[in-house]
């Protein structure tokens, strides 16, 4: 890709005997907002280190404008980093703090000045200038960490964490105030997360991994339309996940007895993986003509916006879906009733035995 | 159970909780600090030993003989020099081991302890093995060049070596647990913005170790100016140290009401200068 600006190549770091990431290959463009999204202990905060250069790769480059930084030690890297802890100097003040690498770098007071006093103006913080960290708030420390990190106007900006400390009301405008100022600057961002919401709302392109490599790299809407595998659907917008035996190509036989009608046509046989989102089914009667599967409805809670609903399969399989609350009462489930659950094609994803995504047949409707 | 009543119980409970170490410390500390004050003040008599008196002559005495506050100087100057080696070798081990999560830590920090174990005594018998007259430096450098010796004790060195060995444990120790409460990704940050390993130590790792390094000095520093065992063994007939020489004026020469001066001047001029390095130490890190 020609617009490349960071790139990383084949990076690997292992553990003794163990693997913490495995052969990741990114590419990151000027001015985007790449987001790590995986479980804990997925290799996704081992390879934003690797990129500060606080761990050393045991193989692979990163390359940022074309420069291998691997040899580089972070300090420098130029790299901005806001850590999840902060990690703000206790015995310095808020000045102090902002204009801490500015200072190592040794340009003139006056450019510091003028500096701090932007970056203060920036993040909102310029009345706490002499106050010390413990004197500030969660989300004010968060500021002044972003603001230590922006002034020395960083190549790339890494967020390790960013709104895991914060409270839940705060999250959501300090995620949207980080994005504006990384947009406003045209700052090129590497953020790790392992929350779902956070990753779908700042990011350009999502990076998911599991077990220190990537599962897919795209933008929400590809990671949710079009999951290359089970494990990203499942672990972006909570598919249900339902093994089985395709048989005719229509019907998905399961293990413990029972049938379900598939809406695609697909050319292969032998053991898959039906993923469906809990928002993109219908419930309705067991005798309907386009229930897919019948269930048993164990659960139902109301939750609002929709019905919780907890069915159990005839093999024991259970899933959790969701029934619009707008569908008047009169159609409400309860425990021990019997359900039907209907899907269209557009809705279903298949994989195959190694969790590649298997094509239908029949053409989908748009 | 009414509050009133409850609220007598708990008092009654700390109370006896306190009690004991109320008691220990007003029996075992205060005490005889009383009793040494006051001999202090008392007159000695050949003949008599100690007389009753109020008399400030065994201070006076003290500060106007040059050989008293020599030895006084010798001290200061003994347990100053230990103390700066004690932070300056001690720093880099204790940052070392708090910063390690290699599973050898726990082996290293029992190295660092280890020495404890052994009494101060015996540790100055090994060094004067080391350092004396046929000892293991005296016979290599006899090796190396045939004639020539290089004997060592007896020397104010040996008594720094030896102090050093002694209370370098101890300073090891206090900087580790303080290190290990500096958030590691502090040093990380600071890394990031810039700051090369040594901008780093001076403007984040040592004004946020200072109240360690502060505690540490002062527990080596009045261990140095108390030291007893070292100072006889290694530093020979003619070097002079406070407590031993406190000791020989007591037991030697029954001298009791000067011993007890002695002790006083010690001990005033070890807490001034402990209380005078706090302030300092806590001031500076009000305003850095």
């Amino acid at each position: 890709m020609s617009d490349t600006y960071l790139r990383i190549e084949g990076l690997t770091k292992r553990f003794g005997a163990s693997t913490a990431v495995q052969d990741v290959n990114l590419d990151v463009r000027q001015g985007e907002m790449l987001v790590l999204l995986g479980p804990s202990g997925c290799g996704k905060t081992t390879t934003l280190r690797m990129v500060a250069g606080f761990v050393e790769a045991s193989e692979g480059r990163i390359l940022l404008e074309g420069r291998d930084y691997a040899g580089l030690p972070p300090y420098r890297r130029e790299m901005g980093m806001v850590f999840q802890s902060y990690a703000l100097f206790p015995h310095m003040t808020v000045a102090q703090n902002v204009t801490f690498g500015l200072r190592m770098r040794k340009l003139p007071k006056a450019e510091v000045e003028a500096r701090l006093a932007e970056t203060l103006e920036m993040v909102k913080l310029a009345s706490m200038a002499d106050r010390y960290p413990r004197q500030l708030s969660g989300g004010q420390q968060q500021r002044v960490a972003l603001a230590r990190a922006l002034a020395i106007r960083p190549k790339v900006l890494l967020l390790d964490e960013p709104l895991s400390n914060l409270d839940a009301n705060l999250r959501q405008q300090v995620a949207r105030e980080i994005r504006g100022l990384q947009r406003a600057a045209g700052l090129t961002a590497l953020m790790v997360t392992h929350d779902q919401d956070e990753a779908m709302m700042m990011a350009d392109r999502l990076v998911v991994m599991n077990e220190g490599a990537v599962q897919q790299v795209g933008t929400q809407e590809e990671l949710y339309e079009r999951p290359a595998n089970p494990f990203v659907a499942r672990f972006i917008g909570h598919s249900n996940l339902i093994p089985g035996e395709l048989a005719e190509g229509e019907r998905l036989m399961l293990p413990g007895g029972g049938a379900i009608r598939l809406a695609g046509g697909y050319t292969a046989t032998g053991p898959c993986t039906l993923a469906i989102r809990p928002e993109r089914v219908r419930l309705c009667g067991p005798e309907d003509a386009g229930a897919r599967v019948v269930a048993t409805v164990e659960d139902a809670t109301y939750v609002g916006a929709h019905i919780e609903v907890l069915l159990v399969l005839p093999d024991g399989t259970r899933l959790i879906l969701h029934d619009p609350t707008d569908g008047g009462a009169a159609r409400r489930f309860a425990a021990g009733d019997r359900a039907g659950i209907a899907w269209d094609p557009a809705s279903e994803r298949l994989f195959d035995s190694a969790g590649a995504p298997l094509a239908a047949r029949t053409p989908v409707p748009a | 159970m009414s509050r009133p009543s409850k609220r007598r119980t708990t008092g009654l409970t700390a109370g006896l909780l306190i009690g004991p170490a109320t008691f220990l410390v007003m029996g075992a500390l205060v005490t005889p600090l009383l009793l040494l004050a006051r001999y202090s003040l008392n007159r000695y008599d050949r003949t008599n030993f100690m007389v009753e008196a109020l008399t400030p002559e065994n201070y006076l005495r003290f500060f106007y003989d040059p050989f008293y506050t020599g030895v006084l100087w010798t001290t200061l100057w003994i347990a100053l020099v230990t103390t700066v080696l004690c932070l300056v070798l001690g720093f880099p081990i204790a940052y070392r081991l708090a910063r390690s999560q290699s599973r050898w830590k726990s082996v290293g920090v029992l190295l660092v302890i280890l020495p404890l174990f052994i009494g101060s005594t015996v540790r100055a018998l090994g060094w004067m093995g080391v350092l004396g007259r046929g000892g293991l430096v005296d016979s290599t450098v006899a090796a190396l060049s045939p004639g020539s010796s290089f004997p060592l004790l007896y020397t104010p060195f040996a008594v720094v070596v030896g102090i050093l060995s002694i209370n370098l444990p101890y300073m090891v120790l206090t900087l580790q647990s303080v290190i290990e409460g500096i958030d590691a990704r502090v040093e990380e940050a600071a890394d990031s913005l810039g700051a090369d390993p040594s901008r780093r130590f001076w403007h984040v790792v040592l004004p946020l170790a200072l109240p360690g390094l502060a505690t540490g000095g002062v527990l080596v520093f009045i261990l140095a100016m108390n030291a007893y065992a070292t100072p006889l063994l290694l530093g020979g007939a003619r070097f002079q140290m406070m407590a031993p020489m406190l000791f020989r004026e007591y037991a030697v020469n029954n001298n009791w009401p000067f011993a007890a001066a002695i002790a006083f001047i010690l001990m005033v001029t070890t807490l001034t200068l402990t209380a005078a390095s706090s302030a300092f130490v806590q001031r500076r890190y009000k305003a850095a």
